[in-house]
């Protein structure tokens, strides 16, 4: 216990601050709804756009179907819940596919510099020089849609920023004396490397990166919609939002219900990494505590 | 001597709100200090002496709340919300690390301007510049001129340390806190610093309180130092009373812990155990969980500041005792 | 006393590039040819301020910088070409302590596997074995068992600088140097690890390369003393000597600016005047000529050679040439 006594004071100050306490909700809801959706969704094979349903077309919202249903007659609620499993696996495949590319390269320039690492940060700057999201659409749009495509275009145009953040860290770490206590007790450059660099280096990129959830899942939606993302009838939220865009003046749910999805989960995200920022940071924290009129 | 009181601070006690809990980092602390007087808090990591000082220059973090007491400043508490609002240019303060408080954007020459203006309410830029380049002379640094056109990365430590004095000085203050002024310097630049400070006393008549872990560089600086320990107050007295005769324990222990540089010896004497817990402070005297001749008392009882004689005060109970 | 570590005409320049192909437009002059020995439970001490390049020397000892010219000798073999098992070899006689000890330990190890890290690395033992010899480093150190779980940051500056020395001492070097092992430490707290490291020295048989900026403590636990200035010796001799007779003008003040609550009637302060000068552009012939009190024009234009002064008494001044 004693080891997560950090851990536990952070996540205090969260739930103290009710912002902060939604956004920690709003996270939580959106990995358990992501990770049980297949098994809970009310209409199952309506959710994977297996079916047509004549009769059913632009029902709006009700006690059977209470996100109404699409130009398919699908139910909108289990297209939508099931939504939040794609959502998850996009962004946990782009950031993973991301950190894959970005952690060896950073570390490898970080670490040995020379030349090397000089040709590989300006590949990376190289990258780093598109705006992000024009990158992404790029690629999309030649490799074709598709889930895998999605998530791969996606991390090509988000690695850089990682490889860019592990670079500066291991280029810090490898500066500390630690390191040089390392050295004197004879460890080899490996274990030095694999011991006490990446270890040290990574941390602060691996929480950039797990709150980084948000941004993904919003430009696969922005992806989607434009038509460069999965196929339908994958019920990706942005895909859903721009099917239900043609019919935006006679059946609004359609196109309104993921539309929300997308916003309360990236605000969500975002808030929340707000607040993990906040209750981390000693300087800021102190600045809580005093609103919070915490007195003991 | 027959001076006025410049600054008295009374019975004040500061508390830091910290990750769970507080830190009772001052407790009821009080001292004067009178006109051109030169006075030294002294004191180990924890002990307050800081804190204390931030609190008489108004400049303490956020985080921090005054428990009780008052500081008067030239007959006004510094600590009433209206005397707070009001910009005290009466009192600067110079910090351990010059660098840290010099923007590294601007000249020097431009950060002293600006303090210039804003607190003497000079208009005129000839006359601004003329100020200001006085007050590089008065702090002893060569080439004025080449120094106000410089940024903060082109001057070594000890250069800033004197830009900083200057910048303090310029608004005519009536008392000068130094935090540490000497700490991150070179011994050499060090003692240049220390004779700057005695020589613009002398010459300006200034008050100053300086604070420092080093009781080597307060018996250069201070007319009389008071050593504080776990945000107490312990011992007070003349610079040379305290540093030939030292009551508190702690205070000898503190000065048989130096190692001296005019005779050899072969073995330190060292202060066991560690600097107290301020969270949870003990009941009795702080020092009573090191010190070497605790009694039953200490335990229990809090001693009081007393004055054991003529100029030097104690706070212990070995020497209440004797006195009864 | 037989020497342990020889430093030879050491020198060790660290290029200035600038522009965009880096080039080289400078040299800053960190050491420039030293030479001094440590012999076999000594200590020696390298006292300077900043830009003397004392730091260097002992980062060229550790093998963490390498040198530009000059040898070290350890055990009758060149450090720098050491291989294999010399290196190995080398690499368990010498270890460090450095000034922080919250910056030298890993903050994400704890004190058992941060004192373990050097032995697993160097000895095969069963994890019993390591944990009781981990204990026994402990012990030495004035620690308990319950710190083996504690992470750096539940220390504090003293008990974090003693895990640092049982982490030194784990392989039973015969050099250890101490990179300012005290001066971020309280006053209380220093007076505690000095008499540690005096304790530890006689136990265990140790030499040290004392390297401080504070004279105060340099007499306490040291049997020589360089002087250096700039990347050079000014003086070097006995302790004893140092203190009692120092001849090199640049020793007197530093020894007078040591502020000493007990010797201020003792001695007559002098300060000197104006900066030290940056080592990319050191003074010609004597590197002290620019802040001297006692400056002469031969100083301005020579070098001094090495004068001897009895035995082990070495400094380099045109004020001493004469006599």
């Amino acid at each position: 216990m004693k080891r997560f006594k950090e851990q536990i004071i952070i996540l205090n100050l969260i739930i103290k601050k009710p912002t902060s306490l939604a956004s920690l909700i709003i996270v939580v809801c959106f990995v358990v709804v992501g990770l049980t959706a297949p098994l809970i969704v009310p209409y199952s094979e309506d959710a994977w756009g297996l079916t047509y349903n004549v009769e059913k077309r632009f029902l709006p919202p009700s006690l059977e179907h209470p996100f109404g249903t699409d130009a398919l007659g699908r139910d909108m609620l289990s297209r939508v819940l099931l939504g939040s499993s794609f959502s998850l696996v996009i962004a946990a495949g782009v950031i993973g596919l991301s950190l894959i590319i970005g952690i060896p390269v950073g570390v490898a320039a970080g670490y040995h510099g020379g030349r090397i690492g000089t040709i590989l940060m300006r590949i990376t700057d190289m990258f780093l020089a598109f705006p992000p999201l024009l990158l992404a659409i790029v690629f999309a749009a030649t490799l074709g849609r598709g889930l895998l495509n999605l998530i791969i275009a996606l991390a090509i145009s988000w690695w850089p920023w990682y490889a860019r953040l592990v670079y500066v860290q291991t280029n810090t770490v490898k500066n500390m004396p630690y390191i040089d206590s390392a050295k004197i007790a004879g460890l080899s450059s490996f274990k030095i490397m694999t011991k006490h660099v990446i270890p040290n280096a990574l941390t602060p990129t691996l929480v950039q990166a797990a709150l980084d959830t948000g941004s993904a899942i919003l430009e696969a939606a922005g992806l989607s919609f434009i038509g460069v993302g999965v196929k339908p009838p994958t019920p990706e939220w942005g895909l859903l939002v721009s099917e239900g865009w043609q019919s935006i003046n006679y059946a609004w749910w359609i196109a309104f219900f993921p539309g929300l999805a997308i916003l309360i989960t990236v605000v969500g995200f975002n808030l929340f990494s707000d607040a993990l920022r906040e209750s981390a940071d000693p300087r800021i924290r102190r600045t809580i505590l005093m609103r919070l009129g915490i007195k003991q | 001597m027959k001076n006025h009181s410049i600054l008295r601070v009374e019975d004040l006690s500061i508390d830091y709100i910290v990750l769970g809990g507080s830190l009772k980092a001052v407790r009821n602390v009080s001292f004067e200090i009178y006109e051109g007087e030169v006075v030294c808090l002294v004191g180990e990591s924890g002990s307050g002496k800081s804190t204390v000082g931030l609190a008489i220059a108004g400049a303490l973090p956020e985080n921090a709340i005054i428990r009780s007491g008052r500081i008067i400043f030239m007959g006004k508490n510094l600590l009433e919300a209206e005397t707070r609002n009001k910009k005290v240019n009466n009192i600067m303060i110079v910090f351990q690390d010059p660098a840290a408080t010099l923007n590294p954007l601007f000249k020097v020459g431009e950060v002293i301007s600006d303090v210039i203006k804003t607190h003497l309410q000079i208009k005129e830029r000839e006359k601004i510049k003329e100020k200001a380049l006085e007050m590089f002379r008065m702090v002893e640094l060569p080439d004025p001129t080449r120094i106000y056109n410089s940024y903060p990365h082109e001057l070594s430590g000890g250069m800033l340390q004197r830009v900083v004095i200057a910048i303090a000085l310029s608004t005519n203050p009536r008392m000068l806190i130094a935090d540490e002024p000497t700490t991150m310097l070179d011994v050499t630049l060090q003692a240049q610093i220390i004779d700057l400070l005695l020589s613009l006393k002398r010459k300006l008549g200034l008050s100053m309180l300086f604070i420092t872990h080093n009781l080597g560089v307060a018996s250069e600086i201070a007319d009389r130092i008071i050593v504080m320990y776990g945000g107490e107050l312990i011992e007070e007295a003349n610079s040379s009373e305290l540093i030939n005769n030292p009551l508190h324990p702690y205070t000898r222990g503190l000065m048989e812990c130096i190692p001296r540089t005019h005779i050899k010896y072969s073995k330190l004497k060292h202060i066991p155990g560690t600097i107290p817990d301020l969270a949870n402070p003990l009941k009795g005297c702080i020092f009573s969980d090191r010190c070497s001749e605790v009694m039953d008392v200490c335990r229990v009882v809090k001693p009081p500041i007393k004055e054991y004689s003529r100029n030097h005060k104690v706070a212990c109970h070995l020497y209440m005792e004797e006195k009864q | 006393m037989s020497r342990l570590v020889e430093i030879n005409n050491l020198r060790k320049y660290f290029p200035i590039r600038s522009g965009l192909f880096g080039k080289i437009v400078g040299h800053v002059k960190a050491v420039d040819g030293i030479t001094f020995s440590v012999g076999q439970s000594e200590v020696v001490s390298l006292v300077g301020e900043s830009g003397s390049g004392k730091t260097t020397i002992a980062k060229c000892l550790l093998l963490l910088e390498r040198p530009t010219s000059g040898e070290i000798l350890f055990d009758g073999y060149n450090i720098t070409e050491a291989r294999g098992k010399e290196y190995r070899d080398y690499r368990r006689s010498v270890q460090a302590v450095f000034q922080n000890p919250f910056l030298s330990l890993d903050p994400r190890m704890n004190v058992h596997d941060i004192i373990s890290e050097p032995v697993k690395n160097h000895m095969k033992l069963s994890r019993k074995e390591l944990y009781e010899y981990v204990s026994k480093l402990l012990e030495m150190v004035g620690l308990d068992q319950s710190f083996l779980e504690k992470f750096p940051h539940e220390l504090s500056g003293g008990q974090a600088q003693r895990v640092a020395i049982a982490r030194a001492i784990s392989l039973n070097p015969k050099l250890v140097i101490l990179d300012e092992p005290t001066s971020a430490l309280d006053v209380s707290i220093q007076a505690q690890i000095l008499n540690l490291l005096a304790e530890l020295k006689e136990k265990m048989n140790l030499s040290y390369l004392l390297i401080t900026h504070d004279l105060s403590i340099v007499r306490y636990i040291s049997d020589r003393v360089l002087v250096i200035y700039l990347g050079k010796i000014m003086e070097e001799a006995p302790t004893e000597k140092i203190f009692k007779e120092p001849l090199h003008p640049y020793t007197q003040t530093l020894l007078t600016s040591v502020p000493d609550p007990f010797a201020k009637d003792v001695r007559e302060k002098v300060i000197l005047r104006g900066e030290p000068p940056s080592p990319t552009n050191p003074p010609k012939a004597c590197r002290f000529h620019t802040r001297c009190p006692h400056v002469m024009d031969v100083c301005r234009e020579e070098e001094p050679p090495e004068i001897q002064f009895g035995e082990k008494h070495r400094t380099y001044c045109w004020l001493h040439v004469k006599k």
